[in-house]
């Protein structure tokens, strides 16, 4: 691998972090007639307006505005949310481990039952199988998550009490067995402190949202393998494999496997950006105390700074994790490298 | 990643697809330590710092009063909780504030009420005075000289006696700082102490200044000793108030606050040496109070009446209206109902034509289908309104609702100029995403459309119909022409609700625009008899509320009553709910069974 | 390139396989349905939420209410019906605007090239560093609740990858014999633009934005759902999925049947866009061609 492709990377990430900041710039201060009012937040009083429009340099030119707006933002001051009343940055930041340990979940759940499922589909090709695993693929990524979410947690939640219908963690629980989250995932905190009533609970306060979320990579990534191991499997020399004779399983995963990998997980890095998105909604509807939820309730709420937070915070992620995934795919199939 | 381990034996290259996955991994974990090492960095509120190891490692005692360190033990919920304590539960829908009981003028009235104390509490629906930190008082005849008597046995949670000193100190601080709910003591010239427990207002003109001191904000008696606490020069340093929203308290109230994370919960504790406890015949205390309160902020209606059903939380602040009917036969449930003071209202922009126009005005205030709304956005847990002032507090009459007759707005309409209705359509806002505000506005246009009155709702935050209508002060083209509005009251006076949006000179939140000089006068003289006279005070108000219903600045739509849903263990609920307090539960009251 | 006996050729694949005819009888009835309508309600003031019924609160679906009633008392399936247009509206004006938008920029760009061309792809770039969805989100807070806002914010969301589709099918054409033989007649750039490469990049971008117009339902009714899309009280499905979730333990069907609506049409969408794109795929048309299909 070369640190060439990897600088280069990087220095393109630097540019589309930018390329955002200047969007939500636009976006905030340019479309509104009045910013200082959305600044300012409710209730405000005349002085209050005024000392927003001197914080938002409004009396200045705009090239003035875009150099305080980046500075503010590289200095960690992203503004006050009105809803809590506490810095956005703080927010975003503590918000942040509870929705990645949801969205990691999902993502798990979605490799480990879409990947053979899109195997199996691959070999048991234009097959009722593969009809089957089609639809249900195309189904996936037709259903709205909120609807879903709903649906789930009323049925298994309301209806049968399977689940639990809400919220990460039983407080109570937590209180009797002195779970102290260390780095906010609760799942390792609980077994760092080996608090298994507490690590079982979460888990079983994940299973639906976490369900719900996987539905669409889930899809994505049957369709991907599925689409690939058809592609490799007509390729020469798994063909030539056959002829001489190998097992056909051990020729379906060693070869054929191997090469459809890499674009799978390209893809999954995409669609990473919609699953957060989808976490809007699911993590409003399941009490889940993340970033998707801070996001839904601020757009709610229509609380301007916390939502140009939320934005800014969720598109460097997914610029991030693209890079990332760029970089691993570049590895591992050299071919790709731009 | 168990799918990289198929192909990483096969082949050469496999060990750079390791390398590649764990760099993966590290940069992943590298972020995510970064945001917890940041969260760490910062001293406040979450989760993870009130709990931190160095806070509960030292378990000072905080039960015997003399502690010199007053700061809060974080320790005893946490660790010692199951051991026969009793803990109630309460969920509530807002996510606390600030912790300064001298500005929070918001949600933290919730517990506010159980760890600061007033000089008085007022029972609004009995109209009566209950002594609190005061025993008792006197008022001048001419209303402006008023003296508290304070009770000698009162400590704050740091251990010092509530003085008349510390209630001057609370009170100056408040009115200096000037935030808030601050103008509630703009009456007051001076506070005297003439003794050690004896505080003397003198006023600048007379006010009904028990009600006053009962207020539900600004109106909290705090220790002096914070200012040493908090490191502090003086009382106004902004370092107090720091001190105070780092989740500490010094009050004199039955429960101390010991868990500060104002978006997630608030823990408060019995606090043993409160005086009300020894108190045998005192009303606002139970001798099976719970041992500890806990606020859990639940953001949603639906997920509290899940997890009050499911007992997770004992009592529930919000639940789906529609359900109530269901839960009420629920055996491990209760519901309990009270009236409130909170009012929703539409504003009329009395600027714009053709609202100018007073036929047109009350044209639509008989074409609302009131009993309708109630039903449909409250399921019922309302009263139809009869004028701007609330069922239930005093000033209330009723005889002031509009009747909701169809042919009779249409005359009206027709007598003002529109037989065909009006030429315009009219823009109406409320705050998104509140679901009562929502319904009532889509049956308001439904009904109004049947006269002819084509109605544009627009849901909008708060701060941006707010600033609307500001705006019409300058330009009431430019303004909204409806505006839906709640309404509750500092403290308990027809005053608030009548001067605040119909007086003129209250520019913030008269956004009707109304401008009556004969109005002006009759509730300002009301005001001056409150605490003189009642019963001339009542009649002028009447005389008010009378222009009002005649002139249509607004159309008052419904009070709110109030819905909490519980365990059927948790007694005296109805006594713990006072609509003076909104939302507050005066956990003191309740009578809790331990291990129940 | 773009001739009948190509949408033919399509045709006849989604015919071979029932479940993409599937989709297509869906997105047929979807369209049908959305024009007509207004005119076909049975109560249409409750439908456009102008006329309720207090009496006939939360009632469970029956054969008079086949979608029951919300908590105004209006009949759902009305609702869902009028809805349908919304969405339809929806559809096409988000395709249509970021086409709209995402044409001329691909175009310029890719034929133009230059320093001009890459300014362009490096904005489009920027666009599209956005995760789906949360630029339309960001716009739509700002812009404020309404219909047309809506489909302006997804559309702004949308054009770059159109943009992007056009300049690469520009940047293969450009340089096939046929284009450089008219470069060489003398022919003038706007000719050559507008004559011979639109109407060959044309087609698969046409036929993807149709295909498209799915996902523009499904996130107009996400943005409804999350109190940035229209207000209230347009029958847009996403919106009635979230003022039923209010009601759901009392009243599950007002939630339901809303989102059942987005389900299947959204389904008959992408089945059928899976179904053209398999049928575009050149290595399986050749295959199919020569099976004689």
């Amino acid at each position: 691998m070369s640190k060439e492709y990897i600088v280069k990377r990087i220095a393109l990430l630097i540019l589309v972090v930018f390329g955002v900041l200047i969007i939500t710039f636009v976006i905030t201060r340019l479309i509104p007639a009045h910013p200082e009012l959305l600044w300012a937040g409710p209730h405000a009083t005349m002085e209050q307006i005024e000392k927003a429009r001197r914080e938002l340099h409004l009396n200045d030119p705009i090239y003035v505005q875009l150099y305080y707006y980046l500075l503010n933002f590289v200095r960690g001051d992203w503004g006050v949310s009105w809803r809590t009343r506490s810095p956005v940055l703080h927010d975003v930041l503590s918000a942040l481990p509870a929705t990645l340990e949801l969205v990691i979940v999902a993502f798990i759940i979605a490799i480990v039952i879409g990947i053979p499922l899109g195997v199996y589909a691959a070999l048991r090709r234009d097959r009722l199988a593969d009809h089957i695993i089609r639809v249900l693929t195309v189904l996936g990524a037709s259903v709205p998550v909120f609807w879903l979410a709903l649906i789930v947690q009323l049925v298994f939640g309301s209806w049968l009490h399977i689940l639990p219908a809400a919220k990460r963690v039983d407080e109570i629980l937590v209180l009797r067995t002195g779970f102290h989250p260390i780095t906010g995932f609760y799942l390792l905190d609980a077994l760092i402190e080996g608090n298994i009533p507490v690590f079982l609970d979460v888990l079983r306060h994940m299973i639906l949202p976490a369900t719900v979320l996987s539905l669409y990579p889930m899809s994505l990534c049957a369709r991907m393998t599925r689409a690939l191991m058809v592609e490799v499997l007509n390729e020469q020399y798994i063909r030539a494999a056959k002829a001489w004779g190998l097992p056909g399983k051990l020729v379906t995963f060693k070869y054929a496997l191997k090469n459809a990998i890499a674009p799978v997980i390209a893809s999954l890095g995409l669609s990473f950006g919609y699953t957060i998105i989808g976490a809007f909604m699911v993590e409003l509807i399941f009490v889940w105390p993340g970033i998707g939820f801070y996001a839904a309730m601020s757009l709610l709420s229509f609380d301007y700074p916390a939502i140009v937070g939320v934005i800014v915070i969720v598109a460097i992620f997914y610029s991030v994790i693209n890079m990332v995934v760029d970089i691993i795919h570049a590895i591992i199939d050299p071919r790709v490298r731009l | 990643m168990g799918v990289f381990e198929v192909f990483i034996p096969l082949h050469r290259k496999g060990i750079s697809k390791a390398v590649a996955a764990v760099i993966a991994i590290v940069i992943i974990i590298g972020v995510i330590a970064a945001a917890a090492y940041y969260m760490a960095q910062r001293p406040t509120s979450t989760s993870t710092t009130a709990l931190s190891p160095t806070i509960s490692a030292s378990p000072t005692t905080s039960s015997t009063s003399s502690t010199t360190s007053a700061s809060p033990t974080i320790s005893s919920t946490s660790t010692t909780k199951p051991s026969g304590k009793t803990v109630v539960v309460y969920a509530s829908l807002s996510e606390m504030t600030t912790a300064d009981p001298s500005t929070e003028f918001s949600n933290s009235i919730l517990w506010m009420c159980l760890v600061y104390e007033p000089l008085l509490w007022y029972d609004p629906i009995h109209d009566k005075i209950i002594p609190a930190l005061a025993t008792s008082y006197e008022v001048s005849k001419n209303g402006t000289v008023w003296t508290f008597h304070l009770r000698h046995d009162a400590k704050f949670h740091d251990g010092t006696p509530v003085t008349a000193q510390a209630v001057k100190f609370s009170i100056e601080r408040t009115i200096k700082l000037g935030q808030g709910a601050a103008f509630i003591w703009d009456p007051v010239k001076e506070i005297k102490t003439p003794d050690k427990y004896t505080v003397v207002f003198i006023l600048k003109y007379p006010a009904p200044l028990d009600k006053i001191a009962a207020s539900s904000y600004g109106a909290w008696i705090f220790s002096p000793k914070v200012v040493e606490l908090a490191g502090a020069k003086n009382a106004t340093d902004k370092k107090v108030a720091d001190w105070f929203n780092a989740g500490h308290d010094d009050g004199s109230g039955p429960y101390r606050l010991v868990k500060w994370d104002p978006q997630n919960e608030v823990v408060l504790e019995k606090f043993k040496d409160w005086w009300g406890w020894k108190l045998a015949d005192y009303p606002m205390k139970s001798d099976s109070a719970p041992d500890v309160f806990i606020i859990k902020i639940v953001k949603d209606a639906v997920t509290q009446e899940r997890m009050v059903q499911s007992g997770d939380i004992d009592i529930a602040e919000y639940v789906p209206l529609e359900d109530v009917q269901t839960l009420k036969k629920n055996p491990n449930l209760q519901v309990v109902t009270s009236p409130s003071f909170q009012n929703l209202l539409m504003l009329i922009n009395t600027r714009k034509p053709p609202l100018d126009n007073v036929l047109v005005r009350r044209a639509i205030a008989h074409a609302i289908p009131y009993e309708d709304i109630v039903t449909v956005a409250r399921s019922g847990f309302a009263k139809v309104a009869s004028g701007p002032i609330p069922h239930g507090m005093w000033g209330h009459f009723d005889n002031l609702t509009y009747t909701y007759n169809l042919t009779l707005a249409k005359e009206l309409l027709a007598k003002a100029g529109y037989p065909n209705g009006l030429p315009r359509p009219l823009l109406l806002t409320y705050t998104a995403g509140d679901i009562y505000e929502q319904r009532t506005a889509e049956l308001i246009k439904a009904s109004l459309a049947k006269i002819g009155i084509t109605v544009k709702i627009r849901p909008m935050s708060w701060q941006e119909q707010w600033s609307l209508a500001q705006s019409g002060w300058n330009n009431s083209k430019a303004a909204q022409d409806l505006f839906i509005f709640y309404w509750w009251p500092t403290y308990i006076t027809p005053f608030d609700f009548l001067y605040n949006m119909f007086d003129n000179e209250s520019k913030s939140f008269d956004l009707c625009y109304y401008a009556n000089p004969k109005f002006n006068k009759l509730i300002e003289e009301a005001h001056y008899y409150e605490g003189i006279d009642k019963a001339k005070a009542l009649h002028l108000y009447y005389e008010a509320q009378k222009i009002l219903y005649e002139d249509v600045p607004a159309v008052p739509l419904w009070d709110m009553v109030d819905i909490r849903v519980a365990r059927a263990n948790i007694g005296n609920l109805q006594a713990a709910i006072n609509p003076a307090y909104p939302t507050v539960i005066f956990a003191q009251v309740l009578h809790v069974k331990a291990g129940g | 390139m773009s001739s009948p006996s190509e949408l033919g050729i399509m045709f006849r694949l989604i015919r071979r396989n029932p479940v993409s005819m599937l989709g297509l009888i869906i997105v047929v009835t979807f369209v049908i349905v959305g024009l007509i309508a207004p005119y076909i309600l049975t109560r249409p003031e409750e439908a456009w939420g102008i006329a309720y019924n207090v009496k006939d609160r939360f009632l469970p679906p029956s054969p008079q209410h086949p979608f029951g009633t919300d908590e105004y008392g209006r009949d759902m399936f009305n609702r869902v019906l009028l809805g349908t247009r919304f969405s339809l509206m929806i559809a096409v004006g988000v395709v249509g605007l970021a086409l709209l938008i995402g044409i001329p920029v691909g175009l310029i760009a890719g034929y133009v090239g230059g320093k001009v061309g890459t300014a362009l792809m490096r904005v489009t770039d920027m666009f599209l560093a956005f995760p789906p969805l949360l630029l339309a989100i960001a716009l739509a807070a700002t812009l404020g609740r309404g219909l047309t806002n809506t489909i302006v914010a997804l559309a702004i969301s949308w054009w770059p990858w159109y943009a992007r589709l056009i300049f690469v099918q520009v940047n293969s054409i450009k340089s096939l014999p046929y284009v450089d033989a008219a470069r060489v007649m003398g022919l003038g750039s706007l000719t050559i633009m507008f004559k011979h490469i639109l109407p060959n990049a044309l087609t698969p971008i046409t036929v993807q934005a149709a295909l498209d117009m799915g996902s523009a339902i499904l996130e107009a009714a996400g943005l409804s759902f999350l109190g940035v899309g229209v207000p209230p009280p347009t029958p847009e499905w996403g919106l009635l999925v979230s003022m039923g979730w209010q009601s759901i333990n009392r009243a599950w069907w007002i939630s339901f049947f809303p989102g059942l609506a987005i389900v299947i049409t959204v389904l008959g969408f992408n089945l059928l866009a899976d179904a053209v794109r398999e049928a575009m795929d050149p290595r399986l048309r050749k295959a199919l061609i020569m099976k004689g299909v």
